[in-house]
């Protein structure tokens, strides 16, 4: 709760902490909510996002292999790996870009062979780019408010009378928007077109319009990639942040070892399109496997702790 | 001695008509800028739009009853192109998207010919041609009342880019496509707005340049003069589409009576053409496109 200490105003799921449990399963919550009782009683709570048997090959190489992953509720989980090892494919298969060979996704308790990308955000699924997706000729406020962009519900033609429920939609959308930008402390670049801004604001705009529709859970492709020492830092305070305000569920893919030790909750490692590691950071940092693949046994990378 | 007044009538008479030009323009902007089509049809929806609108007040229609059907005729076009010819084409390459639009201009014309036949018809809106005097310099009304109709339309297009979520996803998906696609914005819905919006354009452009011109199958031509226009203003711009159509009209007007004794006359249809050529050469985007910054 010392989150709230940022200056942000007190957020709503905030109020609320037994609706992260309650909703632990994530998703179709008309659909079952007395079966699922009885279901979660049974068998243990399913992750919030599921990798099972993951197999992708692109001709005759073979992006990944027989990968499994799991991200418990409320988790910031780290996927690391050489380049080239299959952390994007990874990424990508979780937002439906591509259609694993073999394999499912599970979001909580729906499995999906190919994910719909249409789906994603009623899903509760946000996602960042690695080399951003920001609309540069807009400004801040107008980049965050598009984050909501899925959820116009007034028609066209309300939306030019100003109909009572357009207003109010317009309203709320409105109101998340200015949170999140206040909650990320980018008040003051509000009203500056995002293309201008430093590159490591920018990805802080970026996260803040995936945080605007408060997703379950949000991936974060190479957040810290190309952003400075200090940017990093303030960064990925926000990643804890969105987690510890909003319950979000994170899923970070990166190349930058350092900065994700420090954040991340459990760190998976592939190699190869394998999974080669998975446990908590201090597990994965004394893994062998990990050191011979990825740290390098003769220290050449240790250049990747500095960046 | 030179005539000053003269001049300034001259220039401000290419003024007006060159609202006329960039009234076609827009609609190709707005298409080009939210989708990257260079919409050939845009003409051919001008010339539908104004036989339509005049063949129902022939039927006997009231004015604004005959505006009202023509403006939902419009829509439905819009969303008619969008659903059969742009949905089933995305991401094909721009030269497919375009040859759909010159395809699908010549299919409007054919289904305006099929339905309201071939003949010219005058089309009256009420307002006189007839010049008046402001200190000494003859203004036409017509010319006049068009540039304000086209002032206040892209005023109104100015608010609503400006204040309501459906401008607000215009400017988005004209700003970057990948990224609209990213936040979940729903590009066929976004298309098939802006193309009611092109036909709402093409309905006042074509009903003022009907009056001008009298309603027939030439007026898909003010197509050709939309593309110095584009090329002036750059294709990605409402203030470039609205400054390349004033420059034109005046480039035009003064190149006749100034330039034109030089060739024996004549020039004024060729004149802009080569002002747009000569900028290509030295700014390629236009006065107002964006540069295309290739990174490698």
């Amino acid at each position: 709760m010392t989150a709230i200490a940022t200056g942000a105003r007190v957020f709503r799921l905030e109020d609320s902490p037994p609706h992260r449990c309650a909703d632990a399963s994530g998703g179709q919550r008309e659909e079952a909510l007395e079966g699922r009782a009885e279901h979660a009683a049974k068998t243990p709570v399913r992750p919030a996002l599921g990798l099972a048997h993951i197999s992708l090959t692109f001709g005759g190489v073979a992006a990944l292999r027989e990968v499994d992953l799991d991200v418990a509720e409320g988790e910031i989980r780290a996927v690391i790996g050489p380049n080239g090892a299959g952390k994007s494919s990874l990424l990508n298969i979780v937002s439906g870009l591509y259609r694993p060979d073999r394999g499912e996704v599970w979001f909580g308790e729906r499995s999906f062979r190919e994910v719909p990308t249409s789906k994603l955000a009623g899903l509760g699924v946000a996602r960042t780019f690695q080399n951003l997706a920001l609309f540069k000729g807009l400004s801040v406020f107008d980049n965050v408010l598009m984050g909501l962009a899925h959820r116009v519900r007034a028609g066209f033609l309300q939306q030019i009378v100003g109909s009572p429920l357009a207003r109010r939609i317009e309203a709320e959308n409105r109101a998340a928007a200015e949170e999140v930008i206040g909650f990320l402390h980018l008040t003051e670049v509000r009203d500056r077109l995002a293309g201008t801004l430093p590159y490591g604001v920018q990805k802080g705009v970026e996260l803040a319009r995936a945080l605007v529709t408060r997703p379950k859970l949000l991936l974060l492709d190479e957040p810290f990639a190309g952003v400075t020492l200090a940017e990093k830092r303030e960064l990925s305070q926000h990643v804890r942040n969105a987690r510890d305000s909003f319950g979000t569920t994170i899923v970070l893919i990166e190349h930058d070892i350092g900065v994700v030790m420090g954040l991340s909750d459990r760190v998976a490692v592939l190699d190869y399109g394998r999974k080669i590691a998975d446990g908590t950071p201090a597990q994965v940092r004394t893994d062998p496997a990990v050191i011979d693949a990825y740290l390098g046994v003769a220290h050449e990378t240790d250049t990747e702790f500095e960046i | 001695m030179f005539d000053y007044q003269f001049l300034l009538e001259v220039l401000i008479g290419g003024l007006l008509s060159g609202v006329m030009y960039s009234l076609v323009a827009i609609g190709f902007v707005l298409i080009y800028k939210t989708s990257g089509v260079l919409n050939f049809a845009q003409g051919a929806m001008l010339l539908f739009a104004a036989l339509t609108f005049v063949s129902l007040v022939e039927r006997g229609a009231p004015f604004l009853a005959a505006l009202a059907a023509t403006l939902v005729i419009m829509v439905v076009l819009g969303i008619a192109t969008e659903r059969l010819v742009l949905r089933p084409l995305v991401n094909q390459p721009p030269v497919t998207l375009f040859m759909a639009t010159l395809g699908l201009s010549y299919v409007i014309e054919g289904a305006a010919q099929l339905l309201w036949g071939t003949q010219v018809h005058g089309l009256d809106i009420g307002i006189s041609d007839a010049p008046f005097e402001v200190a000494g310099v003859l203004i036409s009304r017509f010319d006049l009342f068009a540039a304000a109709v086209a002032g206040s339309l892209v005023a109104l297009f100015a608010l609503f880019f400006r204040y309501t979520r459906t401008g607000l996803s215009f400017r988005a998906v004209a700003d970057d496509q990948f990224a609209a696609l990213a936040v979940g914005l729903r590009l066929p819905r976004v298309w098939a707005a802006v193309w009611i919006v092109a036909g709402i354009v093409a309905l006042v452009g074509g009903l003022l340049w009907g009056a001008r011109l009298g309603v027939q199958f030439s007026l898909s031509l003010v197509v050709l003069k939309a593309l110095p226009v584009l090329v002036l203003g750059g294709f990605d711009s409402i203030t470039g589409a609205i400054v390349g159509g004033l420059l034109v009209g005046a480039i035009e007007k003064l190149a006749e009576v100034y330039v034109g004794p030089l060739f024996g006359g004549g020039i004024e249809a060729w004149a802009a053409y080569v002002a747009a050529l000569a900028l290509l050469l030295i700014r390629p985007s236009g006065l107002f496109g964006q540069k295309l910054v290739e990174r490698v």
